[in-house]
Protein backbone atom coordinates (compact mmCIF):
# COMPACT_ATOMS: atom_id res chain seq x y z
CA UNK A 1 0.00 0.00 0.00
CA UNK A 2 3.19 2.10 0.97
CA UNK A 3 4.16 1.71 -2.60
CA UNK A 4 1.40 2.10 -4.06
CA UNK A 5 1.21 5.93 -2.70
CA UNK A 6 4.80 6.83 -3.37
CA UNK A 7 4.46 5.43 -6.66
CA UNK A 8 1.67 7.99 -7.10
CA UNK A 9 2.95 10.40 -5.56
CA UNK A 10 6.10 10.59 -7.68
CA UNK A 11 4.90 10.14 -10.82
CA UNK A 12 2.41 13.08 -10.43
CA UNK A 13 5.12 15.14 -9.11
CA UNK A 14 7.22 13.39 -12.30
CA UNK A 15 4.11 14.94 -14.40
CA UNK A 16 3.51 18.56 -13.17
CA UNK A 17 7.62 18.71 -12.97
CA UNK A 18 7.67 17.66 -16.97
CA UNK A 19 4.63 20.43 -18.13
CA UNK A 20 6.38 23.21 -15.75
CA UNK A 21 9.53 22.94 -17.79
CA UNK A 22 8.54 22.38 -20.91
CA UNK A 23 5.62 25.51 -20.09
CA UNK A 24 8.82 27.56 -18.99
CA UNK A 25 11.09 26.68 -21.54
CA UNK A 26 8.47 27.73 -24.28
CA UNK A 27 7.21 31.08 -22.10
CA UNK A 28 3.86 29.68 -22.18
CA UNK A 29 2.60 31.15 -18.56
CA UNK A 30 -0.85 31.62 -19.02
CA UNK A 31 -3.08 30.32 -16.27
CA UNK A 32 -5.53 27.82 -17.93
CA UNK A 33 -8.03 25.62 -16.65
CA UNK A 34 -7.56 21.50 -17.60
CA UNK A 35 -10.67 19.53 -17.25
CA UNK A 36 -11.06 16.29 -17.92
CA UNK A 37 -12.20 16.22 -21.70
CA UNK A 38 -8.76 18.04 -22.66
CA UNK A 39 -6.67 15.25 -21.06
CA UNK A 40 -8.22 12.52 -22.95
CA UNK A 41 -8.88 14.47 -26.39
CA UNK A 42 -12.54 15.60 -25.88
CA UNK A 43 -12.02 19.17 -25.64
CA UNK A 44 -12.06 21.67 -28.04
CA UNK A 45 -9.75 24.33 -26.34
CA UNK A 46 -6.03 24.08 -27.59
CA UNK A 47 -3.95 23.70 -24.79
CA UNK A 48 0.07 23.34 -24.59
CA UNK A 49 1.92 19.63 -23.85
CA UNK A 50 2.94 21.43 -20.95
CA UNK A 51 -0.31 22.06 -19.49
CA UNK A 52 -1.54 19.03 -20.35
CA UNK A 53 1.02 17.17 -18.46
CA UNK A 54 0.16 19.17 -15.30
CA UNK A 55 -3.13 18.20 -16.15
CA UNK A 56 -2.10 14.78 -15.86
CA UNK A 57 -0.09 15.26 -12.61
CA UNK A 58 -3.25 16.31 -10.91
CA UNK A 59 -5.35 13.87 -12.53
CA UNK A 60 -2.52 10.92 -11.30
CA UNK A 61 -2.22 12.64 -7.62
CA UNK A 62 -6.14 12.51 -7.54
CA UNK A 63 -6.36 8.85 -9.15
CA UNK A 64 -4.45 7.43 -6.13
CA UNK A 65 -6.48 7.73 -3.22
CA UNK A 66 -8.81 5.87 -5.72
CA UNK A 67 -6.74 3.51 -6.20
CA UNK A 68 -5.85 2.72 -2.50
CA UNK A 69 -10.06 1.95 -2.50
CA UNK A 70 -9.81 -0.50 -5.13
CA UNK A 71 -6.57 -2.27 -3.51
CA UNK A 72 -8.39 -3.07 -0.64
CA UNK A 73 -11.40 -4.16 -2.51
CA UNK A 74 -9.13 -6.63 -3.78
CA UNK A 75 -7.47 -7.45 -0.39
CA UNK A 76 -10.87 -7.61 1.28
CA UNK A 77 -11.96 -9.67 -1.59
CA UNK A 78 -9.21 -11.97 -1.17
CA UNK A 79 -9.79 -12.29 2.70
CA UNK A 80 -13.73 -12.90 2.21
CA UNK A 81 -14.85 -10.25 4.33
CA UNK A 82 -17.74 -9.95 2.06
CA UNK A 83 -19.27 -6.54 4.14
CA UNK A 84 -15.86 -4.15 3.47
CA UNK A 85 -15.98 -5.64 -0.12
CA UNK A 86 -19.33 -4.05 -0.17
CA UNK A 87 -18.38 -1.25 1.42
CA UNK A 88 -15.26 -0.46 -1.10
CA UNK A 89 -18.00 -0.69 -3.49
CA UNK A 90 -19.79 1.75 -2.65
CA UNK A 91 -17.21 4.41 -2.06
CA UNK A 92 -16.00 3.18 -5.96
CA UNK A 93 -19.79 3.91 -6.92
CA UNK A 94 -19.71 7.27 -5.29
CA UNK A 95 -16.20 8.66 -6.35
CA UNK A 96 -17.38 7.49 -10.16
CA UNK A 97 -20.75 9.05 -9.28
CA UNK A 98 -18.43 12.40 -8.91
CA UNK A 99 -17.21 11.94 -12.07
CA UNK A 100 -20.32 11.53 -13.93
CA UNK A 101 -22.34 14.27 -12.15
CA UNK A 102 -19.58 16.81 -12.32
CA UNK A 103 -19.16 16.80 -15.93
CA UNK A 104 -22.83 16.73 -16.52
CA UNK B 1 -3.94 35.79 -15.63
CA UNK B 2 -0.36 35.67 -16.61
CA UNK B 3 2.36 33.73 -14.78
CA UNK B 4 5.89 35.42 -13.95
CA UNK B 5 8.47 33.80 -11.91
CA UNK B 6 7.99 35.32 -8.90
CA UNK B 7 4.39 34.39 -8.68
CA UNK B 8 5.23 31.09 -9.32
CA UNK B 9 7.76 31.39 -6.09
CA UNK B 10 5.13 33.40 -4.00
CA UNK B 11 2.18 30.31 -4.69
CA UNK B 12 5.18 27.85 -3.84
CA UNK B 13 6.31 30.00 -0.43
CA UNK B 14 2.71 30.46 0.23
CA UNK B 15 2.37 26.53 0.28
CA UNK B 16 5.45 25.98 2.41
CA UNK B 17 4.27 28.61 4.52
CA UNK B 18 0.83 27.07 5.02
CA UNK B 19 1.78 23.62 5.23
CA UNK B 20 4.51 24.05 7.87
CA UNK B 21 1.94 26.14 9.98
CA UNK B 22 -0.62 23.38 9.98
CA UNK B 23 1.78 20.88 10.48
CA UNK B 24 3.03 22.74 13.38
CA UNK B 25 -0.27 23.50 15.01
CA UNK B 26 -2.54 20.55 13.88
CA UNK B 27 -4.80 21.91 11.62
CA UNK B 28 -5.11 21.21 7.95
CA UNK B 29 -3.12 24.05 5.59
CA UNK B 30 -6.21 24.72 2.97
CA UNK B 31 -7.63 27.53 6.10
CA UNK B 32 -4.05 29.43 5.73
CA UNK B 33 -3.96 28.69 1.70
CA UNK B 34 -7.47 29.38 0.66
CA UNK B 35 -7.60 33.15 2.38
CA UNK B 36 -4.14 33.98 1.05
CA UNK B 37 -4.90 32.91 -2.87
CA UNK B 38 -7.96 35.44 -2.24
CA UNK B 39 -6.74 37.91 -0.60
CA UNK B 40 -2.69 38.27 -2.15
CA UNK B 41 -3.30 36.45 -5.42
CA UNK B 42 -6.58 38.23 -6.18
CA UNK B 43 -7.73 34.38 -7.19
CA UNK B 44 -11.72 33.37 -7.67
CA UNK B 45 -12.14 31.40 -4.56
CA UNK B 46 -13.78 28.29 -6.31
CA UNK B 47 -10.28 28.12 -8.27
CA UNK B 48 -8.59 28.78 -4.47
CA UNK B 49 -10.82 25.98 -3.29
CA UNK B 50 -9.68 23.58 -5.88
CA UNK B 51 -6.04 24.16 -5.60
CA UNK B 52 -6.68 23.30 -1.64
CA UNK B 53 -8.29 20.32 -2.27
CA UNK B 54 -5.13 19.22 -4.61
CA UNK B 55 -2.86 20.21 -1.85
CA UNK B 56 -5.16 18.27 0.75
CA UNK B 57 -4.58 14.89 -1.38
CA UNK B 58 -1.04 15.40 -1.97
CA UNK B 59 -0.94 16.16 2.02
CA UNK B 60 -2.83 13.15 3.02
CA UNK B 61 -1.27 10.68 0.38
CA UNK B 62 2.60 11.97 1.60
CA UNK B 63 1.61 11.25 5.33
CA UNK B 64 -0.65 8.52 4.53
CA UNK B 65 1.88 6.41 3.67
CA UNK B 66 3.85 6.61 7.06
CA UNK B 67 0.50 5.81 9.05
CA UNK B 68 -0.05 2.59 6.71
CA UNK B 69 3.29 1.58 7.95
CA UNK B 70 3.06 1.73 11.16
CA UNK B 71 -0.58 0.19 11.17
CA UNK B 72 -2.13 2.91 13.01
CA UNK B 73 -4.71 3.41 10.70
CA UNK B 74 -7.97 1.56 10.59
CA UNK B 75 -9.31 1.46 7.04
CA UNK B 76 -12.11 -0.60 7.35
CA UNK B 77 -13.62 2.01 9.90
CA UNK B 78 -12.06 4.29 7.57
CA UNK B 79 -13.43 2.98 4.55
CA UNK B 80 -17.16 2.78 6.09
CA UNK B 81 -17.23 6.21 7.42
CA UNK B 82 -15.97 7.26 3.79
CA UNK B 83 -19.11 6.06 2.43
CA UNK B 84 -20.81 8.82 4.57
CA UNK B 85 -17.90 11.72 3.21
CA UNK B 86 -17.54 10.97 -0.37
CA UNK B 87 -21.51 11.42 -0.32
CA UNK B 88 -20.60 14.61 1.33
CA UNK B 89 -17.74 15.58 -0.87
CA UNK B 90 -20.07 14.88 -3.86
CA UNK B 91 -22.88 16.99 -2.25
CA UNK B 92 -20.22 19.57 -1.54
CA UNK B 93 -18.79 20.03 -5.03
CA UNK B 94 -21.73 19.95 -6.38
CA UNK B 95 -23.07 22.79 -4.55
CA UNK B 96 -20.47 25.23 -4.83
CA UNK B 97 -20.86 25.14 -8.55
CA UNK B 98 -24.45 27.05 -7.34
CA UNK B 99 -23.34 28.86 -4.79
CA UNK B 100 -22.11 32.19 -5.59
CA UNK B 101 -18.47 33.28 -4.44
CA UNK B 102 -19.46 36.18 -2.28
CA UNK B 103 -21.62 33.32 -0.21
CA UNK B 104 -18.59 31.00 -0.10
CA UNK B 105 -16.33 33.70 1.20
CA UNK B 106 -18.57 34.44 3.71
CA UNK B 107 -19.01 30.53 4.83
CA UNK B 108 -15.01 30.33 4.68
CA UNK B 109 -14.60 33.08 7.11
CA UNK B 110 -17.03 31.58 9.91
CA UNK B 111 -15.30 28.54 9.42
CA UNK B 112 -12.15 30.21 9.85
CA UNK B 113 -13.30 31.68 13.09
CA UNK B 114 -14.56 28.67 14.21
CA UNK B 115 -11.12 27.22 13.79
CA UNK B 116 -9.42 29.96 15.43
CA UNK B 117 -12.17 29.66 18.26
CA UNK B 118 -10.66 26.26 18.92
CA UNK B 119 -7.23 27.24 18.32
CA UNK B 120 -7.45 28.86 21.31
CA UNK B 121 -9.25 27.12 23.81
CA UNK B 122 -7.36 23.50 22.73
CA UNK B 123 -4.68 22.60 24.89
CA UNK B 124 -1.32 23.24 23.86
CA UNK B 125 -0.15 19.79 23.05
CA UNK B 126 -3.81 18.42 21.54
CA UNK B 127 -3.02 18.03 17.99
CA UNK B 128 -6.29 16.83 15.73
CA UNK B 129 -4.99 16.32 12.40
CA UNK B 130 -1.06 16.71 13.35
CA UNK B 131 0.72 14.35 10.45
CA UNK B 132 2.93 11.94 12.29
CA UNK B 133 1.59 9.68 15.20
CA UNK B 134 4.40 11.20 17.68
CA UNK B 135 2.38 14.48 17.24
CA UNK B 136 -0.87 13.22 19.04
CA UNK B 137 -1.60 12.54 22.17
CA UNK B 138 -2.24 9.26 23.88
CA UNK B 139 -5.97 8.24 24.07
CA UNK B 140 -7.58 8.79 27.00
CA UNK B 141 -7.85 5.08 29.34
CA UNK B 142 -12.13 5.41 28.47
CA UNK B 143 -11.50 4.93 25.20
CA UNK B 144 -9.95 1.60 24.43
CA UNK B 145 -11.52 -1.62 25.31
CA UNK B 146 -8.12 -3.37 27.18
CA UNK B 147 -8.84 -7.15 26.37
CA UNK B 148 -6.77 -10.06 26.81
CA UNK B 149 -8.42 -11.90 24.26
CA UNK B 150 -6.34 -13.30 21.38
CA UNK B 151 -7.82 -11.50 17.91
CA UNK B 152 -8.12 -12.42 14.67
CA UNK B 153 -6.12 -9.81 12.63
CA UNK B 154 -5.30 -8.88 9.16
CA UNK B 155 -2.07 -8.39 7.31
CA UNK B 156 -0.56 -5.95 9.57
CA UNK B 157 -2.18 -6.97 12.75
CA UNK B 158 -3.78 -4.00 13.67
CA UNK B 159 -6.96 -4.19 12.74
CA UNK B 160 -9.92 -6.95 12.84
CA UNK B 161 -11.69 -9.01 9.67
CA UNK B 162 -14.89 -8.35 10.01
CA UNK B 163 -15.01 -5.76 12.36
CA UNK B 164 -14.56 -2.32 13.07
CA UNK B 165 -12.35 -3.20 15.75
CA UNK B 166 -8.56 -3.43 16.20
CA UNK B 167 -5.28 -3.18 18.25
CA UNK B 168 -2.09 -1.26 18.02
CA UNK B 169 1.45 -1.06 20.52
CA UNK B 170 1.60 2.29 22.41
CA UNK B 171 5.10 2.53 23.27
CA UNK B 172 4.25 4.45 26.14
CA UNK B 173 2.24 2.85 28.27
CA UNK B 174 4.28 -0.60 26.77
CA UNK B 175 1.21 -2.75 25.98
CA UNK B 176 -1.33 -3.32 23.56
CA UNK B 177 -4.24 -1.33 23.00
CA UNK B 178 -7.16 -2.66 21.97
CA UNK B 179 -10.60 -1.47 20.38
CA UNK B 180 -13.89 -1.28 18.98
CA UNK B 181 -15.49 1.58 17.25
CA UNK B 182 -19.25 2.53 18.62
CA UNK B 183 -22.00 4.17 17.24
CA UNK B 184 -21.91 3.97 13.25
CA UNK B 185 -24.53 6.23 12.31
CA UNK B 186 -23.31 8.91 14.78
CA UNK B 187 -19.68 8.72 13.24
CA UNK B 188 -21.62 8.58 9.87
CA UNK B 189 -23.19 11.95 10.28
CA UNK B 190 -20.73 13.64 11.18
CA UNK B 191 -18.20 12.33 8.59
CA UNK B 192 -20.98 13.39 6.13
CA UNK B 193 -20.71 17.02 7.68
CA UNK B 194 -17.16 16.95 7.19
CA UNK B 195 -17.24 15.26 3.27
CA UNK B 196 -19.26 18.65 2.40
CA UNK B 197 -17.59 20.91 4.59
CA UNK B 198 -14.48 19.44 2.18
CA UNK B 199 -15.93 19.82 -0.96
CA UNK B 200 -17.53 23.13 -0.70
CA UNK B 201 -14.69 25.11 1.29
CA UNK B 202 -11.54 22.45 0.00
CA UNK B 203 -10.59 21.90 3.67
CA UNK B 204 -9.98 18.33 5.10
CA UNK B 205 -12.72 18.35 7.79
CA UNK B 206 -10.41 16.11 10.28
CA UNK B 207 -11.38 18.86 12.85
CA UNK B 208 -14.71 17.18 13.36
CA UNK B 209 -14.21 13.90 12.50
CA UNK B 210 -11.20 13.29 14.93
CA UNK B 211 -13.21 13.97 17.88
CA UNK B 212 -15.86 12.46 16.45
CA UNK B 213 -14.45 9.22 16.20
CA UNK B 214 -12.45 9.44 19.61
CA UNK B 215 -15.18 11.12 21.48
CA UNK B 216 -18.08 9.90 19.88
CA UNK B 217 -17.06 6.47 18.53
CA UNK B 218 -14.70 5.68 21.45
CA UNK B 219 -11.86 4.97 19.08
CA UNK B 220 -8.41 6.14 20.60
CA UNK B 221 -7.01 9.35 19.12
CA UNK B 222 -4.17 7.94 17.72
CA UNK B 223 -6.02 5.67 16.05
CA UNK B 224 -8.50 8.75 15.13
CA UNK B 225 -5.95 11.14 13.84
CA UNK B 226 -4.77 8.29 11.14
CA UNK B 227 -7.89 6.93 10.11
CA UNK B 228 -8.95 10.60 9.14
CA UNK B 229 -6.07 11.35 7.11
CA UNK B 230 -6.62 8.45 5.16
CA UNK B 231 -10.36 9.79 4.77
CA UNK B 232 -9.30 13.00 3.62
CA UNK B 233 -7.67 11.75 0.55
CA UNK B 234 -10.01 9.61 -0.75
CA UNK B 235 -12.99 12.50 0.77
CA UNK B 236 -11.29 15.39 -1.61
CA UNK B 237 -11.65 13.65 -4.56
CA UNK B 238 -14.89 12.63 -4.49
CA UNK B 239 -15.23 16.81 -4.71
CA UNK B 240 -11.92 17.62 -6.33
CA UNK B 241 -13.22 15.27 -9.23
CA UNK B 242 -16.31 17.76 -10.01
CA UNK B 243 -14.05 20.73 -9.52
CA UNK B 244 -11.66 19.13 -12.20
CA UNK B 245 -14.82 18.43 -14.50
CA UNK B 246 -16.06 22.08 -14.01
CA UNK B 247 -12.62 23.32 -15.23
CA UNK B 248 -11.90 25.28 -11.87
CA UNK B 249 -8.29 23.17 -11.75
CA UNK B 250 -5.53 25.22 -12.64
CA UNK B 251 -2.45 23.59 -12.63
CA UNK B 252 -0.29 26.64 -12.35
CA UNK B 253 -1.95 27.82 -9.26
CA UNK B 254 -2.63 24.73 -7.83
CA UNK B 255 0.47 22.41 -8.34
CA UNK B 256 2.81 24.72 -6.98
CA UNK B 257 0.99 25.48 -3.64
CA UNK B 258 0.78 21.63 -3.46
CA UNK B 259 3.83 21.04 -3.73
CA UNK B 260 4.62 23.62 -1.30
CA UNK B 261 2.39 22.24 1.33
CA UNK B 262 3.56 18.83 1.14
CA UNK B 263 7.16 20.31 1.63
CA UNK B 264 5.80 22.68 4.58
CA UNK B 265 4.33 19.92 5.75
CA UNK B 266 7.09 17.63 5.82
CA UNK B 267 9.32 20.26 7.77
CA UNK B 268 6.84 21.13 10.26
CA UNK B 269 6.25 17.67 11.22
CA UNK B 270 10.18 17.33 11.91
CA UNK B 271 9.52 20.62 13.73
CA UNK B 272 6.44 19.75 15.73
CA UNK B 273 8.26 18.77 18.67
CA UNK B 274 10.27 21.42 19.15
CA UNK B 275 8.49 25.37 18.73
CA UNK B 276 6.13 26.98 21.32
CA UNK B 277 2.80 25.91 20.27
CA UNK B 278 0.81 28.20 22.54
CA UNK B 279 2.39 30.90 21.47
CA UNK B 280 1.89 30.07 17.59
CA UNK B 281 -1.18 28.72 18.07
CA UNK B 282 -2.31 32.35 19.62
CA UNK B 283 -0.95 34.24 16.98
CA UNK B 284 -2.24 32.02 14.11
CA UNK B 285 -5.34 32.18 15.74
CA UNK B 286 -5.68 36.09 16.30
CA UNK B 287 -4.24 36.56 12.48
CA UNK B 288 -7.04 33.88 11.15
CA UNK B 289 -9.66 36.05 12.70
CA UNK B 290 -8.52 39.24 11.01
CA UNK B 291 -8.50 37.29 7.71
CA UNK B 292 -11.73 36.33 8.13
CA UNK B 293 -13.04 39.70 8.72
CA UNK B 294 -11.12 40.61 5.91
CA UNK B 295 -12.60 38.00 3.71
CA UNK B 296 -16.10 38.70 4.91
CA UNK B 297 -15.39 42.67 4.26
CA UNK B 298 -14.42 41.85 0.40
CA UNK B 299 -17.38 39.52 0.06
CA UNK B 300 -19.27 42.39 0.90
CA UNK B 301 -17.76 44.73 -1.23
CA UNK B 302 -16.06 47.01 1.23
CA UNK B 303 -12.11 47.44 0.51
CA UNK B 304 -9.57 48.06 3.35
CA UNK B 305 -7.31 49.06 0.78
Amino acid sequence: MQALLRSGLALSVLFMLAGAILDLSSHHLLVTSVRFDDLFGMGARPLTLGDKLMGWGILILAATPAFRVIALFILWMRERDWKFVIVAAVVMITLALSIILGRG
Amino acid sequence: MIMTTATIFGLAGLGVFAGLLGALVGIGGGIVLIPALVLIFGINIKIAVAASLVAVVATSTAAGSVYVGKGLSNMRLGMTLEIATTMGGLSGGLLAAWVPARILSELFAVLVIITAYFMLKSKEHASTSAPTPSSTTSPPPDSTTLTAVSLKRDFDGHEEIGRLAGSYFDPQKKSTIHYQAVRIYFGAAISYLAGVLSGLLGVGGGFIKVPAMNLGMKVPLKVAAATSNFMIGVTAISSLFVYFARGLVHPWIAAPAAVGIVVGALAGTRLAGRASHRVLKSTLAIVLIAVAIQMALKSLGVSLG
